[in-house]
């Protein structure tokens, strides 16, 4: 389904990717593991559009994404989930909500995909006409994740859905990925730091260290794996 | 004159800086250009509807529908042809606020050096609906009041298509974060055209009630472009209701100012509060952390 062949990108002399290839299914659910600064963000931004990168290819279903704006990739079909979430503060959970539902693709579909979020995400549903700025961190993650989820995407980006989040609320919000994970109807590919978590959400895995990818294995094998697990899971 | 009818005057005033405002806000909120020529686009308005109703006998709130429509087409031909290449290379949004503060400095002096030459540089006037109106119990001129009575719909307008329509929403999330509203699928660059040729739109309409009870010259523009600049900082950049509310703010103190001290101390009045405001919410009136 997503197909990155030779992706290379560098900031100035800094090369953040190097010769990244990756591969996820229909229905499947990718982890990307790597410490600060391995190229995750780098790598999440450049699929979805908010940075051309210098040399390689992704491709979507068969079309191309290297060259097409963010708001035609989102057309595509790929939702992300940006490190600094990127919602519209004053604007209160509902409108954040229906904004995701503006491309072509997703508008018909609105009042049902705003249901299944608040049935996913209860809290916001007690919170829908608040501005999303007063809203916890926690909270504020799961908007984005719902306006993702809003543009009725084939595959989801989640960069560090975890990051900064209380354990308690951090939960609450993988509970609520694992389910769409289950259900199978669309893949995820997320970046995490906490690995643990990650791998226990997901089918597979690659490990990216200083843009490079190092290696890759099911879900299962790489969380046994002594040394992945001295590495990324900080044992 | 009792003080109501002095504070009743300024809300007329205050309703059309409002009107103004908004315009200017459209375009330094959402497509992020800081439009020095503003002004220009209210005094070229001004000088329509003063041709259309001398020469052709146009009311000048019918000739809108014509001069609006055109205001718009052209500012979005400005926007398409003039600031594409800037926000093509901006990096970021304060670079390309500072590339259009001069760009559109230049264009201000093409536009009020033309029409300088076209019209010369006289006061210019009209006499319609001057008459006295008697209206709960106050006496105001008739001009005055159709021209708040029209800055009210129009701004009305403005508010209701930002806050219930599809563009509208789309317009304001562009003004908050651009980058969410790439992620949702909006066309920034479509929409920031969109938005500053709005913004010449409501500029023209402006220009057209003003010139029902003031007059005006090709040298108007910048006064109101200022003022614009005040009340859009004052109310919040990218909020509208806050535009409404400190454009009226700005008429009322200027109408005491003038009928209490001195008329010629209203601009002073203007940055006086302008300052204010700036001290003691630096984030405008409704501004957030």
């Amino acid at each position: 389904m997503l197909e990155i062949d030779g992706l290379n990108h560098s900031y100035g002399r800094h090369r953040a990717l190097n010769d990244v290839a990756i591969r996820v299914r229909s229905g499947e659910a990718v982890a990307i593991l790597g410490a600060n600064g391995a190229g995750k963000t780098t790598l999440l931004n450049a699929i979805v559009g908010l940075i051309r990168p210098s040399a390689g290819s992704i491709r979507f279903r068969g079309v191309e994404l290297v060259g097409l704006p963010a708001r035609r990739i989102v057309g595509e079909g790929i939702a992300a989930v940006t490190e600094n979430r990127h919602l519209f503060g004053s604007m209160s959970v509902t409108e954040n909500l229906s904004l995701g539902a503006y491309s072509r693709r997703a508008r018909d579909a609105a009042p049902d995909g705003m249901a299944r979020v608040f049935e996913l995400f209860p809290r916001l549903a007690e919170r829908r006409g608040q501005a999303v700025r007063v809203l916890s961190g926690g909270e504020q993650q799961m908007v984005a994740v719902g306006r993702a989820l809003m543009t009725r995407p084939l595959l989801l980006l989640l960069d560090e859905p975890s990051l900064g989040l209380a354990p308690l609320i951090a939960g609450e919000l993988f509970a609520a990925l694992t389910r769409i994970v289950d259900e199978g109807a669309m893949s995820i590919l997320m970046v995490e730091q906490n690995a643990r978590r990650a791998l226990k959400m997901v089918n597979r895995a690659y490990l990216l260290s200083l843009g490079r990818i190092v290696g890759e294995g099911a879900a299962k094998a790489l969380a046994e794996d002594r040394a992945v697990a001295e590495s990324y899971l900080g044992l | 004159m009792p003080v109501i009818e002095v504070i009743f005057g300024g809300v007329i005033l205050g309703g059309l800086y409002a009107l103004v405002a908004m315009g200017f806000n459209l375009q330094y909120g959402v497509a992020r250009i800081v439009n020095l020529a503003y002004g220009e686009f209210l005094m070229t308005a001004a000088f329509a509807a003063f041709w259309m109703f001398t020469l052709f006998g146009v009311n000048p709130i019918l000739g809108m529908f014509l001069s609006v429509p055109a205001a718009f087409g052209a500012n979005w031909l400005i926007y398409r042809v003039l600031m594409t290449p800037l926000a093509r290379r901006a990096r970021t949004r304060d670079q390309l606020e500072g590339e259009t503060i001069l760009a559109t400095f230049g264009l201000l002096f093409v536009l009020r050096g033309a029409a300088t030459i076209a019209f010369t540089a006289n006061d210019r006037y009209y006499d319609y609906l001057g008459e006295p109106l008697r209206l709960l119990g106050f006496t105001f001129a008739a001009n005055r009041v159709l021209a708040f009575a029209t800055a009210g719909v129009i701004a009305t307008a403005v508010w209701v298509v930002l806050q219930f329509t599809r563009f509208g929403v789309a317009l304001r999330a562009l003004a908050i974060d651009p980058v969410g509203a790439q992620l949702v699928g909006v066309d920034v660059r479509r929409l920031s055209a969109l938005a500053f040729a709005c913004g010449g739109a409501l500029a023209a309409a402006a220009g057209t009630l003003v010139s029902t009870f003031l007059s005006f010259n090709p040298a108007i523009g910048i006064e109101f472009t200022m003022k614009a600049l005040v009340v859009v900082i004052m109310g919040g950049i990218g909020n509208m209701l806050g535009s409404l509310a400190a454009g009226l703010m700005l008429g009322v103190a200027e109408a005491l100012c003038s009928y209490y001290v001195d008329s010629g101390l209203t601009l002073a009045v203007a940055y006086a509060l302008f300052l204010i405001v700036l001290v003691v919410r630096p984030r405008g009136l409704f501004g957030t952390a």
